[in-house]
This record gives structure tokens, C-alpha cells and sequence, in this order.
């Protein structure tokens, strides 16, 4: 008998990324190396380097200065390197070679490679290979062929976590070590065969081992990062022995770094990168790639780009485009507005000090602006920066004095006068431009905050005076205009400053006002509050006057307290929800603030402590506010916030004449105004719209504005050239054959359950049709449902940590009417959670299915294996029987029906030993569990008494098992029914058990073990018929082998068929599906998934 | 995980508790000792990668069980270690021939009779290379080893069965008479790591100890094949009572045999990590306020 075993799908961790050119990435799993276009996001072409290797790294060959402009033929040259494996790979770039990659020479070294790099000889100008290992030795080899010319050792032998070379020739080759013992150590290759060169440099400061280093372009600087989770930049030029710049911000170890002229980008275990600003070592952005771990970054030449390997698999490309296009450095970056020449509006006799007072960004291109002349003017901006102008108004009112204030988006514009008056304008209501005023106060209008109140059309204005006096009133924008009520106005007691924001919301019943002292007044509304008609004369009556119910003074220090925000109360804390909120704040010591307010039905008196104050409502409640939280934002002042979907807040910041917006559900700044915005003391607006976000602000008494299109954002969006699966360890698979393709269900440490569809012709193609969390701990087994007819509904049973069994309803109809589009929808259809102990695991479970009925059988953690029954609709579990005798962990588990009605039941334990059981009873029986539920309580019986025998098979764990009906001999052994059981233990054996199933015994016919099948534990094994076993390991080996007839055991052994390397580490599970006679695929999962084809002949 | 989960989950964990061992590692030791009587005979041993020093004191224990002379134990670690009751400390490096010298001069001038290692890097999920720097480990061990153990010794020391094991084994295997490859009951069924029993110190006749160079791992080739079934095999052994206790199982809190349950704190607790600096960071609220 011959077999083959040939891999078909990998995916695995990412640990190596480069490009080739600036829009072709060349990524690594395992031993496999792949060439993706970024512009047409495809697989272009994918070569297996190593058989036996993972690719550590990747070296693209460079034309050094002073060759050639532009590269003479259409390859490149890439040196591959992983664990003492090295390769030269050529890759194709001219785009209508149909084989793109093509491995030119592997090598091996001596010693693990920690770097390799392109190298020339300045004598000769041949091409070497530099490559450094992990005993601090450099080796410089022939490229071609491959031969060591040159050997050299540090006089340090620490074994190296990370290597890096500087350097274009050998005589000038640097190398940079990053120790175990947390150093860098810096020494010279130089040109004689040494074993003691000497240490040039050492940068001592880590407080863990060196995960990654890299140089700057010009050599003057290295970037280290670190298992203590630092990136640390050191100055090589000064020879300093400190690092120049030393910063945190991931939340787990760092793997990797790479320097840019302008930023340093890490990638750490966290699953993100990090950009910094090289100048600053600021923070510039983060990305988030995947659950755990990104293992590789790269750069395009351009620097316009970089490449992330995800420990899921995936592979993104990252603009840094983006992060630029968010960081305004220049001026040209702006759009400056100023005002047209005065003849052209100004019918009267031209001011000499004309210039613009206020403005209000109104729209995506269009603003209204005040002039020192008592203009309002309306700008338009077309596609080519040109500006149109219309004047709206004219009047002596407006000279010398106008604050402007406008609706987030633009809608209402109010402007307050000197004389206490105010007009409003609805910009967006056809034209002539509605307009309103009034004269609602006698002194100067200081402060006008215009406030959405959810309802479109309809918004409260708050106006402050310069005597301290806070109107609230209401704006509603009809199609006829504009119509204007006041409310109240709100009482600033005296010494609490004077009011700079404020908020009202009716729907919650509740204001609060900010001032300049830091006091936090907080107002509850009555239900019922008279509108009064607001003529130009002003209010017809007198507003009704609100007294704060709390006054909390420094809520930000002595600073003053900028903006205010009321949300909705997120957690119910007592049954008057209706009455909670939560105020978010900001001020000038740089920080967000939460506070929670409630109301409570009884008066308490409460010892006012630092984070809570109280206050009497009139009607015996007590109102409780409650400081939640409190970060910092900026070294400077947060001015600015808003919400402008409900929970989704954005901060203005100011530090140094920097203005960032903020989005505060996210971490990265959206927008960074670097040194040339103003400043905060100047006027300054963000206007949200659906085309993006545009900022505009006061500069050297012109309008300034920039804006970040919706377009440029989506067009510097990252891209995804490899979706990942699961970046943490894949604990089971399972798989069912459909019209051809396959279902794949798979789960594990991340909670997961994910179900694939993978196409056997087209094997790029595995493609992820759902994915659910519902498990709250890890899954360690899914099986699917025997389908006892062609349906289009399939069950997956899945369990695990917590006891947690769940069943899935899938539909999976489109697999047969539409092959190449098909989907399938997965909801969760029954569940078991509760359970004795959280603690108990479930390990394994097996499905039985008969024609009466469908049995779950689990392997707990506590010893026991229970026996659940599904109902008919596969809608609810019921725990039918027990077997509690267990002394060891129960590993695995399997059931078979084995003729005449009967059904067996068996199951490996820690301590090796195999246990059978007769479930007939069970499976036989149909019992109506509805109405089970309702007459009897709980009727569990006694697994144990089923037990037909225990046998001891291996020495430690079974960590698997797998049954199959032997079609030897009509099945039977002295008219007994015989049973095929393959086991694969923690001790590396796999055996094989012929077992004759008696009434009342489970009696070993013969037994065929190879006691060191594998040199790890066995994780997997499975039958391909009754003549070949298959069995995967931790040590990475596939095997297949042969199994001799039944009548010719015990005297035969297992014979080894096939053997090949997997390159999923630490294999957990192994899933046989059979796709036709003689034919298998065989899925294999881990850290990571393998496919392979077996087939026999 | 919290402190009353782990202790039903990890049974280990909680009798090294209640028996006063410094880690859960010291009954890994005691069960090896239960197969292979390593014990036997020793009075003087050496504790490579010591800390927190489980090992040390069950050394010390046992040892002096066992032996009717005095009996030396010397732990060996580059961290500095809590002091222990009839255990000799060397804050050292295991690759330094200085450190050598020391154990030696030690014991009086006299080799050891057993040398083991529980040491292992912290791993970082890429299992070749965890599986590399282990291997570095044990041949840096084996290497100080063989300047410091009798003809005859027994040296034993933390593995990975990871994929490319058997290079180590056949490493092993030209320096003692005898290699296993055993699996403490109480190291978890799911865990890689396994330990390395070598028994009968029997080096190459031309080997001469140097510390200054580095025993390097042994290339495959075609004589050394790493696939397939001629390839070295070092027997199994699964060690410890199978009526003791499973790690891998979950116990009530109230266990038969072991007494009323009494939560109790680590005998030791944790070194200082390397994130220690980026702990204190989150713990000031640091990450809340950068990016």
C-alpha cells in the first residue's frame, strides 16, 4: 500500500513581513512564504521554503547607493532565514510570470539565525550573506553557494533573544546583540576570523530580555523593545550608554520594532502596533490587529506603508499616510480664509481695522462670519479653493462686538451682541437666510452655548451675560422659520465663578453648568416648564429661576471647568432609573470627569467625602452625585466636548498650541493640529458632517480651517491581504463534507465558535461564514450532529471551561443551491451553563445518534462522564445518567453503535486507563423530556452500573480515542460485535485494541502498539478505514500507518506509511473527513490550521 | 484566576501550599525520585536555575533521608534566592567557568553525585524558539555538568517535547548510559514539559570539559534522522503513585486524606517581573491617559 500526505491549507502565525516593492508584500507562516498585491488585495503566488523551518525573518536585497538607478532585471533577491535554516528565494515582479516566487538555494547553519543580512565585499564587490546566531557569532557566507567565508564571535557568549546589522560592505558590518541577560551589545564583524572581538558599546536599561532591534537609516540610532515592554531609543553616535528615549504604552511584550525617518512602529503581543513620533517618541496612533500577538512589521520603501503578520494569521497593510494626513505640521495644510476686498460688501466707507470677529462653520463648505464692521457674511468654498461671498447682513450692532456659537452640525448659528441682544440664524433653511433677534438682556452677551436636543429641528440655548446672568431658552426650526421660547434662567450662587458651559436635557431632567472656578453646578428640571415667547423686545415674562442642587466646587481643581456633557446612566443603579444620568466633564487641568447622579426616595444625610455630594430635592429625595472616574487627556486644557451620537464622545485638547480631537471610545487622536493652530483662548469650532470632520480656528485674524475628508480617511484605510482565523490556540475542529466543499466548525482558547467554508479547488479560499462568542471560557470540544437524511439544517455541539455545553442550529442551505457563493447562518439553539463548580472543565464530548434518540456524552474534569439527551428540536439537554467513579481527569471520550440496538460508550482518563460502558439503555429509549420536566424533578441513574470494563492502555494521559466497527469477520468475534480502538497517550504510543463487545464485558481480542510512535505526546489520532491509522504529536508529525488484518495480530506491529511535518504548533486536534474512496482530508489545529490530503492506494 | 479556583483546579498548587514547598514543582522532583531513586546514594548535589528553590529544600530533605554521611546541596541560580536550611548559595552564571569552581570547591574538592535543573525561559508562544532557548538551557547545564559531576552521576533537567526533541536526546545520550524520559503525575497532562533522567555519567573518551565554548545542538542529518522510526528513541516514563493525586483533575476544596481545606498564601511569592515598571504604570492609570 502507498499513501501521500500532502499539505494543502496553512495558516499560521505571521512571524515575517516585507515588500518588495511598494505595493507587493511578501509574508511568512510556517515555512511557507507568500507574495500579496496590496492594490488588488490577492494571494499573488506562495512557495513552501522549509520543510521542517519556520521563516523567521525576511531580507529583501537592495541596489546599495551609488548602482544603478532603478533595478536592471525584473527579480528581486530575498534572503529567508528561520530557526538554522536559511534560503535564497527569488521573486518575480514582472506581472505576467505566471511563478512569481521561485526558491533559488536553501542552506543550513550551524546555530539558530537571529538576523541575516545583504552584504558586500568592498575588494571584490561580491554579494555575501551575513547572518548572526544565537551564540553571538556572526557568519559571512557566499551567496551563491552558500559556503562560510568568514566566522567571527563576540568575546560575550550570552545567548541572543535579537540580532541587527548596520552596514552596506563587511569591513564596516555592525552588529547589534540583544542579550538575555537584557543588554544590547554593539561589536564590529571587521575582516580577520576572530573569537573575541571585542564589545564596542553596551546599552544596558531593559529589565527583560531584547525581543527585537533595529537601525535607523543613517546607523546613529537603535530602537530595542523588550520583554519589559519598553521601546527604547539609543544614541550610538554619543556613545551614551543610557537610552535617549525610553516609552511605554503596549500592555504586553514587544516582538518587534522598525525605524523610519519619520516614526518607529512596533509590534507587540497585545496585537497591536504602535506608531511614534520619532522626533517627539509621542504616541501618533495605535492599530489594532488581532486578539494576541503581532509577530512582524515592515516597512515600504516609500514609507508610505507597512505590513503587520498577526499571530491569527493575518496580514494588514497600515497607511502611515493616515497617521501624516492626521498630524498637521505645515501651514499649506490649511485652508486660510480671508475676507474679500471690502468694496465688494461694503457699500459705506471702508474701516480701516476691518477684519473678521467670529465664525461658524455651517457646512462641509460653507460658513457664516462676523466682521468688524457689522457684517455678517456668508463664504462659501468651491472645489479649487476659490471662495464666493454674500453679505447677509449689515447692522451697527454687530461693530466691534459679536460672539458666534453654532449647532455641531451647523444647522442653528447664534450671535450675541453688546447690548444684550441675540440673533439667530437656521443657515440650512432655504433662502433668505431665516434670522431672528432679540434683545433678551440688558448687559453684553458674553457666552452662547447652543445645545442639540436630540430631537432635530429643536435646541436649547443658553446665553451668559456679562453681570453672570444664564438664560436657558428653546429654538425650534420650523419650514416657516424660527420660533424662540424662553425656559428658566439658571442661578450661578455668588463665588462660584462665572458660567462658561453648560447643558441642559429635558428628557433626562436634568443641567448642569461649568464655570471658571472649577464648580460644577448640577440643576434637576421640574417636569413641567413654561415656554415663554421670546419677542425682539425679549422674554414676555419674567423665566421662572432654578437653584443648582448641587454645587460641587473644584470638581477640576481651581481650573475652569470647559465643557459639559449629560448621558444617559449606562448602569441601572436603582429602580428610579428614569432619574439617573451620568455627567461627563472637562476642564483645564486635562482632564475627563464622570460623575453619576441619582436620585434616591428617602433624605439621607451622607458625609459629603471627596468623590460624593448630596443635596435635598423639595419633595424628601435626596440627590447623590457620585465622582466615577477621572483621566488625564493632556499635559494641557481639554476644551472642548461633545457627543455626537449617543455615548460617542469627542475631546478638543490644547498643549502648547496644539489642538487634537479626540475620540474617546477609541485611543487615537482622529485629528492632530501640531504648533500651528493658535491656541485655545482663541475661537476654534469641529463641525461633524457625513463628508468628515473639518476644524476651523482664529489664526492671525484670519479664518483657518482643515478639514479630513471622509474620502481621505477611507482611502488611507488599512488593508486586510490574509483575514485571520484565531490568534489564540485552536482547541477543536470538526468538519462535514457538502456538495463538494467543506463546513469546517472550529473553536478554542479565544472562545470562539467560527465556522469556514473551505473549497478544496480553490484553497485560498477559506472563508469565514460566522462567528459567535458565547462561551465564557475556553472550548475544548465541538463535534457535529450525525445528519440522519440530506438536510439543510446541521447541529454542532460545542463545550468546555465553565461546564459550558451549548448546541448550534445551523442553516446551511445556499452550500447546494448556490456552490460559489454558499453561506450558512449559525444561531445558538440550547445550552447547558450551570453547573456544581466553575471550575470544572468540559474535556471532551462524543455524539451518539440513533434512530429513537441523540445522546451527548462529556469528559469532566472532576472524574465523572454524564450522559445528556437532546429533545427532538435539539432544544434543550437533560442529564440522564452519571458515572461519578472517575479518580482522574477523563481526556477523551467516544461512542459507537455497534448493532443489534446496542451503543458503547468509551472514554480515556489522565492515568491511562480506558473505560467502557453499555449505553444501550439510553440510547434506545425515547423519553418525552417536556414532559419529563414537568413530573419528575431530576431522575439521573447511575452510569457506573453500566461499565462493562476498565483497561489500562497507556502510561499517562489518553489524550484521545478513536472507535470504529471492525469489518473484519462479519463484525463479529464468537458472535460477539468487535470494535476497532485506536488511542494515542501523552507518552508518545499509540495502540490499537481489537475489543469484543459481550453483554456484560468489553474483552481484548488483540492489541497492536508502537510504544514510541512519537517522541511528544500524541494529540490526535483517527482511523482512514480499517487499514491505516493516522496520528499527530507535539512534535509536529503527521503519521500514517499501516494496520495489520485482524487475524494476524498480536504478532505484527505498526508499519509506517508516511510521515510528514506539521506546520501547526503544539497540534491539538486532528479531524479525519472522507472525500471519496481512498481519498482524505485530514484537518490539523493548533496554533494555527493545516490541511492535508491523504491519499491511498 | 481566583485564589480559592486555582486551588481546586491545581491541586499541586495547593498541597506545596500546605506542605510548605516554595513552588509545585518540588513534588515533580519527589515523584522522579519515586521511579528512579535518583535520591539513591547522593551526598552531594548540585540545584542548576534554583529559584525560588523548591527543588533545594526537597534536595535537602531527601538527601539527608537517604544518607547515613553529611550530605551537601549547592543551588545555583542568577537570581538572588530566599536562604534555605542546609543549602549552599552561588548567585551565578551557569556558562562561567568561575561558577564551575565554585560548586567544586564547594564540596571539597569532590564531584557531585547528582546535578538537576528545573529552569525554563519565559516562553513567548513561538514553540520552536521556546523549544531553542530550553535546549540552550539544558546543554548550558549539561555543560557546567560535566565539569562538576562523577563518572556515574545522574543528571536530570527540564525538557519541551516540542519538535525537535530528539536532537537533544541524542545529545544527551553520548554523554550518560542511560536516558529517560519522564513525566511527573503532577505536571499537568496538557503541558509540554517533561524531564530528562540521565543516569550513569559515561563521557565520550576524548571529551574535555570547556566552558568556553558552548555545547552546541547536534545537526540532523541523514545518520540522525529526526522523522521516522530510526531515529533516536529515549524510553517514557510516567512517574508518581497513580493513586496520588491529578493534576489535570478538579477537586473539591474538601479533599479525603488531605484535611479540612484552610486557604493559604504562596510559601514565595513572585520575583519581580520584567514588566514590573509597566505594571506600576497601569496601576497609576497611565494607559487610560496616552494613546
Amino acid at each position: 500500500m502507498v499513501a501521500r500526505l500532502v499539505s494543502r491549507y496553512n495558516q499560521g502565525s505571521v512571524t515575517a513581513v516585507a515588500f518588495v516593492e511598494d505595493t507587493i508584500v511578501l509574508s511568512a507562516s510556517g515555512g511557507t512564504l507568500a507574495l500579496h498585491s496590496v492594490d488588488s488585495q490577492q494571494l499573488i503566488d506562495q512557495i513552501k521554503v522549509f520543510e521542517y523551518a519556520r521563516i523567521h525573518g525576511v531580507s529583501v536585497q537592495e541596489e546599495p547607493a551609488g548602482y544603478k538607478q532603478g533595478r536592471q532585471e525584473d527579480w528581486v533577491r530575498v534572503l529567508v532565514y528561520g530557526s538554522k535554516s536559511w534560503a535564497i528565494v527569488i521573486v518575480n515582479c514582472r506581472e505576467s510570470a505566471c511563478k512569481r516566487i521561485r526558491v533559488e538555494s536553501v542552506h543550513t547553519a550551524e546555530d539558530w539565525i537571529k538576523a541575516a543580512h545583504w552584504v558586500r565585499d568592498r575588494e571584490t564587490d561580491g554579494q555575501l550573506v551575513a547572518l548572526a546566531t544565537a551564540h553571538n557569532q556572526v557568519i559571512i557566507a557566499d551567496a551563491e553557494k552558500g559556503i562560510c567565508v568568514h566566522r567571527v564571535s563576540c568575546e560575550e557568549r550570552s545567548i541572543l533573544y535579537a540580532a541587527a546589522f548596520y552596514g552596506q560592505f563587511t569591513d564596516e558590518l555592525l552588529v547589534a546583540a540583544g542579550t538575555v541577560f537584557n543588554q544590547v551589545l554593539l561589536w564590529s564583524v571587521g575582516l580577520q576570523d576572530s573569537n573575541n572581538i571585542p564589545v564596542q558599546q553596551r546599552l544596558c536599561g531593559h529589565e527583560g530580555v531584547i525581543f527585537g532591534l533595529s537601525f535607523s537609516k543613517d546607523g546613529q540610532l537603535l530602537a530595542s523593545v523588550s520583554d519589559d515592554r519598553s521601546l527604547r531609543i539609543w544614541n550610538l553616535h554619543k556613545q551614551q550608554e543610557q537610552s535617549v528615549a525610553t516609552v511605554f504604552g503596549h500592555q504586553a511584550r514587544i516582538w518587534q520594532s522598525v525605524f523610519l525617518d519619520q516614526f518607529v512602529v512596533t509590534a507587540s503581543e497585545d496585537g497591536t502596533c504602535r506608531v511614534w513620533e520619532r522626533q517627539t517618541m509621542e504616541a501618533a496612533d495605535v492599530w489594532t490587529q488581532c486578539a494576541k500577538n503581532v509577530w512582524s512589521v515592515a516597512a515600504n520603501r516609500a514609507q508610505s506603508l507597512v505590513a503587520a503578520g498577526g499571530g491569527d494569521g493575518s496580514v494588514v497593510v497600515w497607511s502611515l499616510d493616515a497617521v501624516r494626513g492626521k498630524r498637521v505640521e505645515q501651514e499649506s495644510q490649511l485652508d486660510v480664509t480671508h475676507l474679500p476686498p471690502q468694496l465688494e460688501y461694503n457699500s459705506g466707507v471702508p474701516r480701516v481695522s476691518e477684519s473678521i470677529r467670529g465664525f461658524a462653520l455651517i457646512a462641509w463648505n460653507q460658513a457664516l462670519l462676523t466682521t468688524d464692521s457689522g457684517h455678517i457674511m456668508h463664504c462659501t468654498w468651491s472645489q479649487q479653493h476659490s471662495k464666493s461671498w454674500s453679505s447677509v447682513l449689515n447692522d451697527f450692532k454687530l461693530v466691534g462686538y459679536s460672539m458666534v456659537a453654532s449647532a455641531f452640525d451647523g444647522s442653528l448659528v447664534a450671535i450675541g451682541l453688546r447690548d444684550g441682544s441675540v440673533i439667530l440664524l437656521a443657515p440650512h433653511l432655504p433662502s433668505p437666510i431665516n434670522m431672528q433677534a432679540a434683545q433678551i438682556t440688558s448687559s453684553a452677551v458674553r457666552t452662547l452655548i447652543v445645545l442639540s436636543s436630540g430631537v432635530s429641528e429643536l435646541f436649547e440655548l443658553i446665553t451668559v451675560d456679562t453681570s453672570g446672568q444664564v438664560l436657558w431658552s428653546r429654538v425650534t426650526i420650523c419650514g416657516s422659520g424660527i420660533r424662540w421660547n424662553a425656559v428658566a434662567v439658571l442661578d450661578v450662587p455668588q463665588g462660584r465663578g462665572l458660567s462658561v458651559t453648560a447643558a441642559v436635557n429635558q428628557t433626562l431632567g436634568w443641567a448642569a453648568i461649568g464655570t471658571t472656578s472649577g464648580c460644577l453646578l448640577v440643576f434637576k428640571l421640574p417636569p413641567l416648564l413654561a415656554e415663554l415667547p421670546i419677542s425682539a423686545q425679549g422674554p414676555n415674562n419674567t423665566a421662572p429661576v432654578l437653584i443648582p442642587v448641587i454645587q460641587w466646587a473644584r470638581a477640576h481643581g481651581r481650573h475652569t471647568l470647559t465643557a459639559v456633557v449629560l448621558e444617559r446612566s449606562h448602569t441601572q443603579l436603582t429602580n428610579e432609573s428614569d432619574s439617573n444620568c451620568t455627567i461627563v466633564t472637562s476642564g483645564r487641568d486635562g482632564q475627563i470627569q464622570r460623575f453619576s447622579v441619582r436620585v434616591v426616595s428617602e433624605t439621607q444625610t451622607l458625609n459629603e467625602a471627596d468623590n460624593v455630594r448630596c443635596g435635598e430635592l423639595s419633595n424628601n429625595k435626596t440627590v447623590i452625585v457620585s465622582r466615577i472616574s477621572g483621566e488625564r487627556l493632556t499635559e494641557g486644557w481639554v476644551e472642548g466636548l461633545f457627543e455626537r451620537e449617543k455615548g460617542q464622545l469627542y475631546a478638543v485638547t490644547f498643549y502648547r498650541k496644539r489642538l487634537e480631537l479626540l475620540d474617546l471610545s477609541g485611543t487615537v487622536p482622529l485629528v492632530v493640529l501640531s504648533s500651528i493652530s493658535s491656541g485655545a483662548s482663541k475661537q476654534w469650532q469641529v463641525l461633524f458632517t457625513p463628508h468628515g470632520i473639518r476644524i476651523g480656528f482664529m489664526r492671525k485674524g484670519h479664518l483657518a480651517t482643515y478639514c479630513l475628508s471622509q474620502q481621505l480617511q477611507s482611502s488611507h484605510a488599512s488593508r486586510m491581504l490574509v483575514r485571520g482565523i484565531s490568534s489564540l490556540d485552536i482547541r477543536t475542529t470538526c468538519a462535514l463534507q457538502l456538495n463538494g466543499m467543506m463546513l469546517i466548525a472550529s473553536s478554542g482558547e479565544d472562545c470562539h465558535v467560527r465556522l469556514y467554508r473551505y473549497r478544496e479547488d480553490d484553497v485560498s479560499n477559506m472563508c469565514l461564514l460566522a462567528s459567535e462568542r458565547r462561551h465564557s471560557s475556553a472550548v475544548r470540544c465541538a463535534v457535529f450532529v450525525p445528519s440522519l437524511e440530506e438536510s439543510d439544517i446541521r447541529y454542532l455541539i460545542t463545550a468546555g471551561g465553565g461546564c459550558e455545553l451549548r448546541c448550534w442550529r445551523i442553516c446551511v442551505s445556499s452550500f447546494y443551491s448556490n456552490p460559489t457563493d454558499s453561506n450558512a447562518t449559525m444561531i445558538e439553539w440550547a445550552k447547558v451553563t450551570k453547573s456544581d463548580s466553575a471550575d470544572l472543565r468540559i474535556m471532551d464530548i462524543a455524539v451518539i445518534r440513533t434512530d429513537s434518540s441523540t445522546l451527548v456524552a462529556g469528559a469532566y474534569s472532576d472524574g465523572s462522564v454524564r450522559l445528556w439527551r437532546m429533545d427532538k428540536n435539539f432544544h434543550a439537554f437533560k442529564c440522564v445518567a452519571r458515572d461519578y467513579a472517575g479518580t482522574h481527569c477523563v481526556l477523551s471520550i467516544a461512542a459507537i453503535n455497534i448493532g443489534n440496538e446496542r451503543s458503547l460508550l468509551v472514554s480515556g482518563a489522565t492515568n491511562g486507563q480506558v473505560s467502557f460502558w453499555d449505553i444501550s439503555h439510553f440510547t434506545t429509549r425515547t423519553d418525552d423530556m417536556t414532559c419529563d420536566k414537568q413530573l419528575q424533578p431530576r431522575k439521573v441513574a447511575d452510569l457506573h452500573s453500566s461499565l462493562l470494563a476498565v483497561h489500562d492502555v497507556h502510561q499517562s494521559g489518553v489524550n484521545t480515542i478513536y472507535i470504529q466497527r471492525s469489518t473484519e469477520n462479519g463484525n463479529v468475534f464468537k458472535g460477539n460485535p468487535v470494535v476497532v480502538m485506536a488511542t494515542g497517550g501523552d507518552d508518545g504510543s499509540v495502540v490499537v485494541r481489537i475489543i469484543e463487545i459481550d453483554r456484560t464485558q468489553a474483552l481484548m481480542v488483540s492489541e497492536i502498539r508502537h510504544k514510541y510512535a512519537h517522541a511528544s505526546s500524541v494529540k490526535g489520532v483517527v482511523l482512514l478505514e480499517n487499514e491505516i491509522l493516522c496520528s499527530v504529536s507535539t512534535d509536529q508529525r503527521l503519521a500514517l500507518w499501516t494496520l495489520p488484518k485482524l487475524n494476524q495480530a498480536p504478532h505484527t506491529q505498526l508499519c509506517l506509511l508516511a510521515m510528514t511535518f506539521t506546520q501547526v504548533a503544539d497540534p491539538s486536534t486532528l479531524h479525519l473527513v472522507k472525500r471519496c474512496k481512498k481519498r482524505y482530508s485530514l484537518i490539523v489545529a493548533g496554533i494555527g490550521m493545516e490541511i492535508f490530503d491523504a491519499d491511498t492506494d | 484566576m481566583g485564589k480559592l479556583s486555582k486551588d481546586k483546579r491545581d491541586v499541586y498548587y495547593r498541597l506545596a501550599k500546605e506542605q510548605g514547598w516554595r513552588a509545585r514543582s518540588a513534588f515533580k522532583l519527589l515523584q522522579v525520585n519515586e521511579e528512579f531513586n535518583i535520591f539513591e546514594g547522593v551526598t552531594r548535589a548540585v540545584d542548576l536555575c534554583a529559584a525560588p528553590g523548591s527543588w533545594s529544600q526537597v534536595l535537602s530533605k531527601e538527601l539527608s533521608k537517604n544518607s547515613s554521611e553529611e550530605t551537601q546541596v549547592v543551588a545555583v541560580d542568577l537570581q538572588a534566592m530566599a536562604p534555605l536550611p542546609g543549602v549552599t548559595q552561588i548567585q551565578g552564571d551557569i556558562t562561567k567557568l568561575t561558577t564551575a569552581k565554585q560548586i567544586i570547591s564547594h564540596f571539597d574538592g569532590a564531584q557531585a553525585d547528582l546535578v538537576v535543573s528545573d529552569g525554563a525561559p519565559d516562553v513567548t508562544g513561538l514553540h520552536d524558539l521556546d523549544e531553542y532557548i530550553q535546549a540552550q538551557l539544558i546543554l548550558a547545564a549539561l555543560n557546567i555538568t560535566t565539569h562538576v559531576l562523577r563518572p556515574g552521576g545522574t543528571f536530570v533537567a527540564k525538557i519541551f517535547r516540542g519538535k525537535d526533541v530528539t536532537l537533544l536526546y541524542a545529545q544527551l545520550k553520548t554523554f550518560f548510559g542511560t536516558v529517560h524520559i519522564a513525566k511527573p503525575r503532577s505536571s499537568r497532562n496538557s503541558s509540554i514539559e517533561a524531564f530528562v533522567v540521565c543516569m550513569d555519567y559515561n563521557p565520550p573518551a576524548d571529551y574535555v570539559p570547556n566552558m568556553a565554548n558552548p555545547l552546541m545542538d547536534v545537526p540532523y542529518d541523514a545518520s540522525n534522522p529526526i522523522v521516522g522510526s530510526n531515529r533516536f528513541i529515549v524510553p517514557f516514563v510516567a512517574c508518581g503513585d497513580l493513586r496520588g493525586f491529578d493534576a489535570d483533575m478538579t477537586y473539591p476544596l474538601e479533599i479525603e486524606d488531605v484535611g479540612p481545606y484552610q486557604q493559604r498564601e504562596p510559601t514565595q511569592t513572585p520575583i519581580c517581573p520584567p514588566y514590573k515598571r509597566a505594571l506600576e504604570l497601569k496601576r497609576s492609570n497611565f494607559f487610560n491617559n496616552t494613546l
